[in-house]
């Protein structure tokens, strides 16, 4: 076993002796495993920030007109509303809709998004109040001039959280109203990631009874958007099934698209394929390229035993075997290639981290991937080594010793 | 005497055909353990080739050759690299020294190879290193050294890990008549401290200074002769 560790050591002398073409050697190596590790670390983070979104919208499923009833929306009805939050393992269902509009506080004048819907909304929407309380359903069917408001909006009118019982003047298509803070929410709520998805941030989300719209002058009598929660564990195609089964047989739909409908598992699932789909390919290219820098690890060697050939005489003369020439060449291209995807590991976790933190994602160093990528780096130089260490040691060791 | 080296009817032949070359012709040899040995000859005579032979770093085409007891003809390469790692110490015109070991790890190389652990190696190549007069140079590499201290380095790693054949190619071609002095000096020691040392050279002056000439003319050996009692004129060794 010591005497491994001397072709080792034999190995990184020569290695040592010729830094600078060793480092071109393993360039292809590095980039190989640094866009490896790279695109893992950002993938990582990027899964983890969708797992985290789509957990914090929750098990939540929105209903819309299909594409063969978009001209004419099919109405929602209160009955098919009913029967939906009859089904097994649904927490509540509500008709959606928003307006825009415009507001002024002392802070300064704001675009706001209003989101309507009926009590449920606390629900569907997972608005977690903080302070105060959400609407209640005789507010809603009342359309009391009652909103809840995300805390992080409070902050931005009034640069405070607890905004209860504040007046709000808003308008919308033209006219002014005034409405009561009545609770404020935690701001990770499913319109607020919605909207943020949109690009819409700077808007103020404000939730409000639906029929409220009506103090304004529009009609949002006519439901044809619902969005259904369910309890955490509730499977997506589920709720999608029993959900549809009940409005096309209340609507005596056969194979029309009349209704269609999103759950953010089905999208979530999608988005999960589409960048596992994205990471065959990266591996893919990563691939190529670490056979490029395997084939530059080979022909470095190969000119290595060109250059080397007297040495390895001497060597054969002072009684090295075959053996001993070989694994002294193998270790040098395995160290090289060892080394290159040490360095590659490196070079792509920092990487793979500063973009992350650009892109404010959390980021999660993906270990097994350096794991992986080490193995298949030293699988590499063992490999791409092994042609030409065997050149080496089937020298004659007179012919070698002619050769100046 | 025990024999050491039989040689019987060896014959090379290259490029076998119209065009070979018989660069040994039906070579008959002995040598003893503990002789000191000059082979002689032009280049083109064969000499290198023989040189090659009793190395184990060629095998013959024709004839048998025993080493110390063993059939060389039937060894593999592996078995080829054994013999020369316990039986033969080389040291070459060129002095064959690996650039970038220093003068410690290139006398290391041959115990590498049999697998002696560190210390020991460490210990054995020190004392190798004194006794050519280098103990001071250990850490010095090849380029840092003059042509006769590099040779001094090379019978270091001849001697280090004592190998009972110690074989010499032309040792002093490449030096300097004072270097060459004191390399046949150190030579010479190794001789009397009972080693079996094979010269090769073309240089007659050098042949005089040994105890038994084989002269090889066309692949032939054509004299095999001792030299009367030895008139150094260096005068700094004696025989008993």
């Amino acid at each position: 076993m010591g005497r491994l560790g001397e072709y080792f050591k034999m190995a990184i002398d020569s290695i040592r002796s010729n830094k600078g073409r060793t480092l071109l050697t393993m360039l292809g190596i590095i980039i190989g495993i640094s866009s490896v590790i790279m695109i893992t670390t950002i993938g990582n983070g990027l899964q983890g920030s969708i797992k985290d979104l789509y957990g914090s919208v929750g098990n939540v499923m929105y209903v819309w007109p299909g594409e063969d009833a978009e001209s004419s929306p099919e109405e929602i009805t209160e009955t098919d509303m009913e029967e939906i939050r009859e089904i097994e393992g649904i927490t509540g269902v509500t008709p959606t809709g928003s307006a825009k509009g415009k507001l002024t506080t002392r802070k300064g004048n704001f675009d706001t998004n209003i989101s309507v819907g009926n009590a449920d909304m606390e629900s569907t929407d997972r608005l977690d109040i903080l302070y105060g309380r959400f609407f209640t359903s005789s507010e809603a069917d009342g359309g009391s001039m009652v909103c809840v408001i995300p805390e992080a909006d409070a902050e931005k009118l009034y640069g405070a959280k607890n905004v209860v019982g504040q007046k709000l003047d808003i308008e919308v298509a033209g006219s002014i109203q005034e409405a009561e803070i009545v609770g404020v929410s935690k701001s990770q709520t499913t319109s607020g990631i919605m909207a943020m998805m949109m690009g819409n941030t700077d808007k103020i989300t404000l939730y409000m009874p639906m029929n409220a719209l009506n103090v304004w002058g529009y009609d949002y009598s006519y439901t044809a958007e619902i969005y259904i929660s369910a309890e955490e564990g509730v499977a997506a195609d589920y709720m999608e099934k029993e959900t549809m089964d009940i409005l096309k047989r209340n609507h005596s739909v056969k194979n029309e698209k009349i209704f269609e409908a999103y759950t953010a598992a089905g999208e979530q699932d999608q988005m999960t394929s589409m960048f596992s789909m994205i990471t065959v390919f990266i591996t893919v290219v990563a691939a190529i390229a670490l056979l490029v820098g395997g084939i530059g690890i080979m022909n470095i060697m190969l000119v290595s035993v060109t250059e080397r050939t007297r040495e390895i005489g001497i060597r054969k003369s002072l009684g090295a075997k075959t053996g001993s020439i070989m694994i002294q060449f193998l270790a040098e291209s395995a160290i090289i290639a060892l080394i290159g995807g040490g360095i590659g590991i490196i070079c792509g976790i920092i990487l793979g981290l500063v973009v992350c933190a650009v892109l404010s994602m959390t980021a999660a160093i993906p270990w097994s991937a350096a794991l992986w990528a080490t193995l298949f780096a030293c699988g590499i130089g063992l490999f791409f080594g092994i042609y030409p260490a065997r050149k080496a040691a089937k020298l004659s060791p007179i012919e070698a010793l002619r050769r100046e | 005497m025990e024999t050491l080296i039989r040689l019987c009817d060896v014959c090379k032949v290259y490029n076998p055909g119209e065009n070979e070359v018989r660069a040994l012709d039906h070579v008959n040899l002995n040598i003893d353990v503990g002789e000191f040995v000059a082979i002689v000859g032009h280049s083109g005579s064969g000499k290198s080739t023989l040189m090659n032979m009793l190395g184990c770093l060629d095998t013959p085409t024709s004839g048998d050759y025993e080493l110390h007891g063993r059939e060389v003809l039937k060894l593999t390469d592996n078995e080829l690299s054994e013999i020369r790692n316990e039986e033969i110490g080389f040291i070459f015109q060129g002095f064959n020294l690996i650039a970038n070991l220093n003068a410690v790890d290139n006398v290391e190389l041959p115990l590498i190879y049999r697998g002696i652990g560190k210390k020991e190696r460490r210990k054995l190549a020190g004392e190798a290193l004194e006794k050519v007069g280098l103990g001071a140079r250990m850490n010095h590499k090849p380029s840092e050294m003059s042509g006769g201290q590099q040779q001094r380095v090379a019978i270091a790693r001849a001697i280090a890990s004592g190998p009972p054949v110690i074989l010499a190619d032309e040792p002093t071609g490449n030096l300097d008549s004072k270097s060459s002095r004191e390399i046949l000096g150190i030579l010479r020691g190794l001789y009397e401290s009972g080693r079996t040392v094979i010269l090769i050279t073309h240089d007659d002056d050098i042949a005089r200074q040994v105890k038994r000439v084989i002269r090889i003319e066309d692949g032939k050996i054509e004299a095999d002769y001792q030299n009367e009692e030895n008139e150094e004129d260096e005068g700094d060794v004696q025989e008993a």
